[in-house]
């Protein structure tokens, strides 16, 4: 069956697919961000932290928004096409860039560029700037200078956050359903399709299992690398950004900015004024319909999924911290074999996808249906176990460490006071973890507002979730159910950034490893 | 010959370097001393060019070095905390000048051996630079700085990381090492020993521009200024009335035969002072630091700012205890 399945020419069409696509996407993201990494890292202008914190946005939205961003800005209904068309007098739209590879590309750049700003730019922030002057001294021009200096310094974070980027939209999953039509699947897409199109689940598993293997493999490479291209150097101290010096800087600094604010600005902006645009101009009509009862392509009114949404973010995110903090406890307290056998089996949840999992719930409770009481295929309360699930290495990524630094002799110094073992963890552990839990905490909770993979699974007709709401209204034809997605969409967007900044807010003093 | 004129460096609205003057001949050795944020590490900068001039300029020979940029004005400069290249071991340090110079590898292969047997590092090629202690890693920046055989070395606070024993020892060292190579020096340190014990010529630096620049000697013996006087540790200058071979201080009237009469500035150097019961200086002593070799005394003087005394006699009194000073010769340097 597995050999059958993994010979058959479709599959081997797909894997393809999905690997090339990822390189693609890997490189053209690497090269685009590269220079912006420099830019932030070396300059300082008017708004860098302001733009520095803002790029960091397309990387915390939910798949659904971004795939409803780029519809937006390059499918038919593009403002960029009504203008043509109106000006031009044409008839059919000219710019018809949803099914084709080229938005795959620009969405997964838009989604991973913060990636890349963030883990080059931060290494190339903290490279002594004085290596370059030396260099110089010794008599290598610029170039010389990047070649045979900077570049082998930045290389491992590169190396790094390619691999990251890669990883990403290796499992790419809402962008590609979205925006790559029926041509275009990877294996994600493919387990979702064998799954809930066709109903063929050997298929599905089959596929699954060449996923989860692909993926370990990945990570195993990963870190083989990460360890292999490690280089001891000490970072220096203060911000070595300086205002651009000369006409070319300024240039250089004005282009790779214009480039990365449109980058990043152009498809939320599309989004935001496809939202806001009705028949005859602009008005608020598509959110009104949003919070009205109003049939719509859902069964049931979209306030509903917002509602939905935010209990079982609210659910997932007690679950985690629940979960978390015990296991944190367990992993922390365990040293040895056993602690770190734990430790990895926690970390499962992200060297698998959410289409897996979402596939793995759906199989396993089915097959449990006759053992356990209630059947949980069909119970609402399967979303927020699999979203905690997810979830769970995030929070225990942003707890452990905290955990681990606590000074063992606080916990002596209770105990010689006269504090029992619990009265000492609710006296010193839990203060001193407390803003590590909170960042998890809010993490989770983000997570599970814009989970898409796995709740395309496990979540019932009745009980969707704002990104469920906005990939059925995508679905539909009309320019009404359009409108209300872009609106959705909004909303999402804003809830998710809104929950970002407050634990952005937590994390200045938190020191987890997130 | 390394020509500075007026030079002026600016960060923004804040000037680093004020109009600084200096000269270098070929061969001579200049020792740059001064506080932090004085100025010193961006007056190197600037003369390696990795700092463009507000005003002023800069010149080797004659030739205008306005323009040209790091890489080809043929100077060395040992960075402070050395900033060895983490990604290469001792030899790719080493040799990376000659490298970016276009050399073969068998050239680069002996130039590195023979620089690292001159800095004490023979056979240490291999070694990864996060393997090395600190005073290893200052022999490699060392031997970085010298491979290309610069025209002018220049120096910033090369032994500053060090412990005190090590670095009286690499200032044997490095002096023996720039004379017997005949080396084009611009040593720059906040150490006043180092400084003197290097530099042929010394230049005190203060607030972006040069305060005096002397003859090591002649500015241990005679500082021209007050600033430069107090940061060589010597805090004891008042104004004084000199007539008729006599000083009159408020610390009493001293012998000053060979000054010039009329009203000065007036320096009591520190370790120029003896015990002597009909002394003209008389006070109480008010603290009393051991320092093994001499003591450092701070005497109350009635009437007169406090006089601080390095005592290398025999027997020093003891805190509250009263003492009556006398000048040795050559205690008293009138300062312009």
């Amino acid at each position: 069956m597995l050999v059958d399945v993994l010979s058959r020419p479709f599959v081997l069409q797909v894997a393809w697919f999905t690997l090339w696509q990822a390189a693609a996407s890997t490189v053209l993201t690497v090269a685009l961000a590269l220079p912006a990494a420099y830019v932030f890292a070396r300059f300082r202008f008017p708004g860098r932290r302001l733009l520095g914190a803002l790029a960091i946005v397309p990387f915390v939205l939910p798949t659904v928004v971004v795939g409803a961003a780029f519809l937006a800005l390059l499918g038919p209904r593009s403002p960029l096409n009504e203008w043509l068309e109106t000006n031009f007098g044409l008839t059919r739209s000219p710019l018809r860039l949803e099914h084709t590879i080229w938005a795959i590309l620009l969405a997964h750049v838009f989604y991973n560029f913060a990636v890349v700003l963030r883990i080059v730019g931060g290494v190339w922030a903290r490279l002594d700037p004085r290596m370059g002057d030396a260099a110089a001294v010794l008599g290598a021009g610029r170039w010389a200078g990047f070649r045979h200096v900077t570049w082998p310094l930045l290389r491992p974070a590169v190396a790094s956050a390619a691999s990251i980027v890669f990883l990403f939209t290796f499992t790419s999953f809402g962008v590609i359903l979205l925006l790559g039509g029926p041509r275009h699947a990877t294996l994600e897409v493919e387990i979702y399709r064998q799954t809930a199109q066709l109903l063929n689940l050997p298929v599905a598993a089959t596929l699954s299992l060449l996923q989860m293997t692909a993926l370990l493999a990945l990570l195993l490479l990963y870190s083989r690398y990460q360890e292999r291209l490690a280089v001891v150097h000490r970072p220096s101290p203060a911000d070595p950004a300086r205002l651009p010096r000369g006409a070319a800087e300024w240039v250089l600094v004005g282009t790779v900015l214009a480039g990365t604010i449109s980058l990043l600005g152009l498809p939320l902006a599309a989004m935001v004024e496809r939202s806001l645009s009705v028949a005859g101009g602009y008005g608020p009509a598509n959110y009104l319909a949003l919070a009205g009862t109003a049939q719509t392509a859902l069964f049931v009114p979209p306030a509903q999924a917002v509602v939905n949404s935010l209990v079982f973010a609210a659910l997932a995110c007690l679950l985690c911290v629940v979960m978390g903090l015990l296991a944190s406890v367990v992993i922390s307290r365990r040293r040895g074999l056993a602690g770190q056998a734990f430790d990895a089996l926690l970390m499962l949840p992200l060297g698998t996808s959410a289409v897996v999992v979402g596939f793995g719930f759906i199989v396993g409770f089915g097959g449990l249906a006759g053992v356990l009481p209630l059947d949980l295929r069909t119970s609402p309360v399967l979303v927020p176990i699999a979203h905690g699930l997810i979830a769970l290495p995030f929070i225990v990524r942003a707890v452990l460490p905290v955990m681990r630094s606590i000074d063992v002799r606080l916990r002596e110094v209770a105990a010689v006071h006269g504090a029992g073992p619990g009265r000492v963890w609710r006296e010193v552990d839990l203060p001193l973890v407390g803003r590590a839990l909170l960042v998890g905490a809010g993490f989770a909770f983000a997570v599970s507002l814009g989970e898409f993979g796995a709740t395309l699974f496990v979540a019932r007709p009745d009980t969707p979730t704002m990104p469920l709401a906005v990939f059925r209204l995508l679905s539909q034809p009309g320019a009404l159910a359009f409108g209300q997605a872009m609106a959705m969409s909004v909303v999402l967007m804003v809830v998710t950034a809104a929950s970002v900044l407050v634990i952005d807010r937590f994390r200045s003093g938190a020191q987890g490893q997130l | 010959m390394l020509t500075v004129a007026g030079a002026v460096v600016r960060y923004g609205p804040v000037a680093a370097l004020n109009g600084v003057d200096l000269t270098i001949n070929a061969g001579e050795r200049l020792a740059v001393l001064g506080p932090s944020g004085s100025g010193k590490t961006t007056l190197l900068r600037a003369v390696a060019g990795l700092e463009p001039l507000a005003a002023g300029s800069i010149s080797w020979g004659g030739r205008e070095l306005t323009g040209v940029p790091p890489q080809r004005r043929g100077f060395g400069l040992m960075f402070q905390e050395y900033v060895l290249f983490p990604h290469r071991d001792v030899a790719g340090n080493v040799g990376f000048g000659l490298r970016m110079r276009g050399d073969d590898g068998d050239t680069i292969a002996r130039r590195v051996e023979e620089v690292l047997e001159m800095v004490g590092l023979r056979g240490y090629g291999k070694r990864r630079i996060s393997e090395l202690s600190g005073g290893e890693q200052q022999r490699v920046a060392l031997a970085r700085a010298l491979a290309p055989s610069p025209r002018l070395l220049m120096l910033d606070e090369p032994l500053g990381a060090l412990d005190r024993g090590l670095r009286l020892r690499l200032t044997e060292e490095l002096d023996e090492l720039f004379r017997s190579l005949e080396l084009t020096i611009l040593y720059v340190t906040h150490d006043q020993e180092e400084a003197l014990s290097i530099g042929q010529q010394v230049a005190v630096m203060r607030d972006g521009v040069i305060d005096t620049l002397q003859p090591a000697e002649e500015l241990w013996r005679r500082p021209a200024t007050e600033f430069a006087a107090r940061f060589l540790g010597m805090p004891n200058i008042v104004d004084a009335q000199i007539a008729a071979g006599e000083a009159t201080t408020p610390w009493g009237r001293l012998p000053a035969p060979d000054a010039t009469e009329g009203r000065w500035r007036l320096l009591l150097r520190p370790e120029g002072l003896e015990p002597a019961p009909d002394g003209p200086i008389c006070g109480v002593v008010e603290a009393r630091l051991f320092r093994g070799q001499r003591v450092l005394l701070r005497l109350a003087v009635a009437g007169a700012p406090p006089l601080v005394v390095h005592a290398d006699w025999v027997s020093v009194p003891a805190i509250g205890e009263r003492l009556c000073l006398r000048p040795r010769p050559g205690a008293l340097a009138v300062l312009t």
